[in-house]
């Protein structure tokens, strides 16, 4: 679909707010539990506006994943399967498979069939390629099968795969030549972030500075949107994507990250992690523009933008000057290139490394908070960094740094507000606001100064619950699980040996108790 | 019948959960791949008492399936009686173990030694049938568990309650004022009650199947324990509500008071003059269970 607004109230986007801020406190993915790669696949086939599921396997793999773990508030409604039983995990289901593939024609009429294997279909070893090319031909529409064994390690794996699968057996197997849209791009986003709405200003800045833009992606994308994406020069995704390196591979479809990981694998510049707000957009901005071959037309632009942005900028963010906000370090925090274009002082540094510790080894832990001290250095902020601080020793030196608000999501923030202690939510911003260009800092600053300016909280409900002193968004039994599903899943993927954890009871990972 | 149908219906695994998960002091877990059990964590998470879901993955990752995972499978089941120390354990194996020919029948009978808890596993791959049947072959396999015991006259179970249906927790206790109004107790709850009470369940003196669901757990305890069995519908209504009432005293052999059920229905009249009214436009809608939610 081309560049477009979604047409939504004021009050259907406060109730949708709601609605996703209220999911969004499901300590699911990577806390307590994993989505398969089912989910993750169903996640691209609904995006599709004229493309269909086809689950190859039994009842509970469509039934159940028909609740969405990325935004249980919207489920997969459409979640036709092939019904494995016993017997077809004796005989085998490629016929079924192919007869399935028939009557989802028939009955949906799509123009694409996203067949998603299943642990039983892909144990029995069916021979999916063999079973589409069967009908083929009973069919007016493509088939593509993604099993999550296309793309490696990538994550999330069911939707990599999925795009990796549409890629390799219809966007590129040779098969369609699409014409060429010389000097354009594609943006291809995470489709639960809104993508419409949220690239508008980058699509804006782009036509600027002579960068066409090919296809917004996923934003009422359809099956002829996803074959024009190879007309394109350039695809660019929020993180590296195994579809985008395919398409560069058989078509010649460069890509760009806007989270440079791989740049900063090489050179350890922890801006490029940071793309949001002015100096992040421009890099953005840039690095698109040199990839396009215009870079001295989007220095002008990218100049004149900026400077209109910092213009208002300097007039609103008057009232924050002098406030100190305490921030969350790590990946997923709010950035602090956007903390500094408001013009805040950030005194506290706040890193949270337990459920890390399962995964990541001591060297990477010290990577990110050393990352986050670098930014936090280049920014010319001086905060006092808290590493697994408990809540008190949070609030103690808050209160004696004279900090003004905490950047806290909405699972903490009754811990602080109870002490009288102002918060932000960090996770509502990144889904609603976060995005490349000029005015996302404008919306930082309009939002801090609404919050400073709101009354503050003193007995909020959720602080007559007791919550884990160290996992603080949690109660002590949710606690339990998260802990417990991080030490076992610490000896699932690194094969080493655990024990002794902070509270955990001293059981051997991953050696056979018996 | 086409092959091709989008289900309204969950595999086996879930209906072994939703039966184990009703028994309070228990933990459930889930063998199989990643997206079983977050799919069964979040479905309880959704729709169960938020703080007391009880629902854990075995840490089994796709090279399992070339070289097993029962390693994995015994390792999560010390570390979760180290965690929860529950007194009922159910390891639900999935559909990629189950295949594989993963042993947790032999897993947990090997574990028996280290673990002070009862261990349940059972086979649930989502190809061998659906929801009820998970349910109720996991509510005939807590029948093992059972502990035959002397009868207390008047006390019967409840069998066939799902914790996490709609508004169950509300259901239980109209159930339970209703019996008690009429003097009869209940012993045991099938499955929202501990383990101690499930194994106790033989104590009761007639099983009551709630819609038909554990039926074959009422057949076992019949011919193990000599416990009569009912099956009634559920109290829905004023219609319903009378005859779960009389069906549940006769088995036990009794009348129901009459007039106990006459006030039950004078509060009804009471609640539907208050708001006559809005109701009269509606007269097609009014069925029992609306009249059952003025009360």
């Amino acid at each position: 679909m081309d560049v477009e607004t979604n047409e939504i109230s004021e009050n259907e986007s406060s109730f949708l707010g709601t609605f996703v801020s209220t999911y969004s406190t499901i300590p699911l993915h990577g806390i307590t539990a994993i989505p398969g790669k089912i989910a993750g696949s169903l996640l691209v086939a609904d995006a599709i506006e004229d493309a269909v599921p086809l689950i190859h396997g039994p009842v509970g793999c469509a039934f159940q994943r028909k609740i969405n773990p990325f935004r249980p508030y919207s489920p997969f409604y459409t979640t036709p399967c092939t019904n494995l039983n016993d017997v077809d995990v004796v005989y085998g289901a490629e016929e079924k498979l192919s007869q399935g593939i028939v009557e989802t024609y028939r009955r949906y009429r799509p123009n694409l069939i996203l067949v998603i294997t299943t642990c039983p279909s892909d144990l029995i070893g069916d021979d999916f390629d063999a079973a589409i090319r069967n009908v083929e031909e009973e069919v007016n529409c493509k088939v593509v099968y993604s099993t999550g064994d296309f793309v490696g390690r990538s994550r999330p794996i069911g939707y990599q795969d999925a795009l990796y699968a549409i890629t390799d057996q219809m966007l590129c197997n040779g098969n369609r030549e699409v014409e060429r849209n010389e000097g354009s791009v594609n943006i291809v986003t995470f489709p639960i972030h809104g993508a419409g709405v949220k690239v508008a200003e980058m699509t804006s800045i782009l036509g600027d500075m002579g960068v066409k833009v090919n296809k917004v992606c996923f934003d009422h994308t359809r099956v002829e949107d996803l074959y024009e994406l190879k007309g394109a020069d350039l695809n660019i995704t929020d993180y590296p994507m195994s579809w985008a390196k395919l398409m560069k591979e058989r078509s010649g479809v460069e890509h760009y990250e806007i989270l440079g990981w791989d740049q900063y694998d090489k050179n350890k510049d922890p801006e490029l992690l940071s793309p949001y707000g002015i100096a992040g957009s421009s890099r953005v901005f840039m690095d698109i523009a040199k990839l396009m071959g215009e870079e001295g037309m989007a220095e002008e632009v990218i100049r004149e933008r900026r400077r209109e942005a910092e213009e208002r900028l300097s007039v609103l963010k008057k009232d924050l000057e002098g406030i100190k906000i305490a921030a969350t370090g790590g990946m997923h925090g709010l950035g602090l290139g956007l903390l500094k274009d408001v013009g805040v002082e950030v005194s506290i540094l706040i890193y949270r490394t337990q459920v890390l510790e399962h995964r990541l080894t001591e060297e990477a832990i010290e990577e990110i908070v050393d990352l986050n001290l670098n930014l936090a250095n280049k920014y010319e902020f001086d905060p006092e960094p808290l590493v697994n601080p408990t809540i008190e020793e949070e609030i103690e030196a808050v209160k004696q740094s004279g900090t003004d608000l905490i950047i806290a999501p909405s699972t903490t923030a009754h811990l602080y507000n109870r002490e009288g202690i102002r918060t932000f939510d960090p996770t509502s911003f990144m889904l609603n606001h976060q995005r490349i260009g000029f005015e996302c800092p404008i919306d930082l600053c309009l939002l801090l100064k609404e919050t400073l300016g709101t009354a503050q909280k003193r007995r909020p409900l959720l602080s007559l619950l007791e919550y884990d002193p160290h996992a603080h968004n949690m109660t002590p039994h949710w606690a339990k699980l998260s802990l417990a599903f991080n030490q076992l899943r610490s000896g699932a993927i690194d094969d080493r040996r655990v024990c002794e954890v902070r509270k955990s009871p001293e059981v051997i990972i991953d050696e056979p108790n018996i | 019948m086409s092959l091709i149908y989008d289900p309204l219906h969950d595999c086996k695994l879930i209906g072994a959960l939703r039966a184990i998960h009703g028994i309070r002091d228990s933990i459930t877990i889930v063998h199989g791949r990643t997206g079983c059990h977050c799919g069964a964590l979040l479905l309880k998470t959704l729709g169960s008492d938020q703080n007391n879901v009880r629902v854990v993955g075995s840490g089994f990752r796709s090279s399992d399936e070339i070289y097993g995972a029962e390693g994995r499978l015994a390792t999560a089941i010390q570390l979760y009686y180290e965690y929860f120390k529950p007194q009922l354990i159910a390891a639900l194996n999935c559909s990629a173990p189950v295949i594989m020919g993963d042993d947790i029948h032999g897993v947990a009978s090997l574990m028996k030694e280290n673990i002070p808890a009862d261990l349940i596993t059972m086979d649930t791959g989502g190809y061998e049938g659906p929801a009820w049947i998970g349910y109720e072959e996991t509510l005939a396999k807590l029948t093992d568990y059972m502990i035959p015991n002397e009868r207390s006259s008047g006390k019967i179970n409840l069998i066939g309650i799902k914790t996490d249906d709609i508004n169950a927790h509300g259901d239980v206790i109209e159930i339970k004022r209703m019996l008690k109004d009429q003097g009869i107790e209940i012993n045991t709850i099938l499955n929202d009650a501990n383990f101690d009470e499930i194994k106790n369940a033989p104590k009761a003196s007639l099983n009551v199947v709630l819609g038909g669901d554990g039926l074959a757990c009422a057949k076992i305890m019949y011919e193990r324990f000599d416990i009569p069995y009912i099956t009634v519908p559920y109290p829905f209504g004023i219609k319903k509500s009378i005859e779960f009432l009389e069906s549940v005293a006769n088995g036990l052999g009794r009348e129901i008071d009459t007039g106990l059920v006459d006030n039950e229905v004078e509060l009804v009249k009471d609640g539907i003059e208050r708001v006559y009214m809005f109701l009269q436009p509606a007269f097609p809608m009014v069925d029992h269970q609306f009249l059952t939610i003025l009360k």
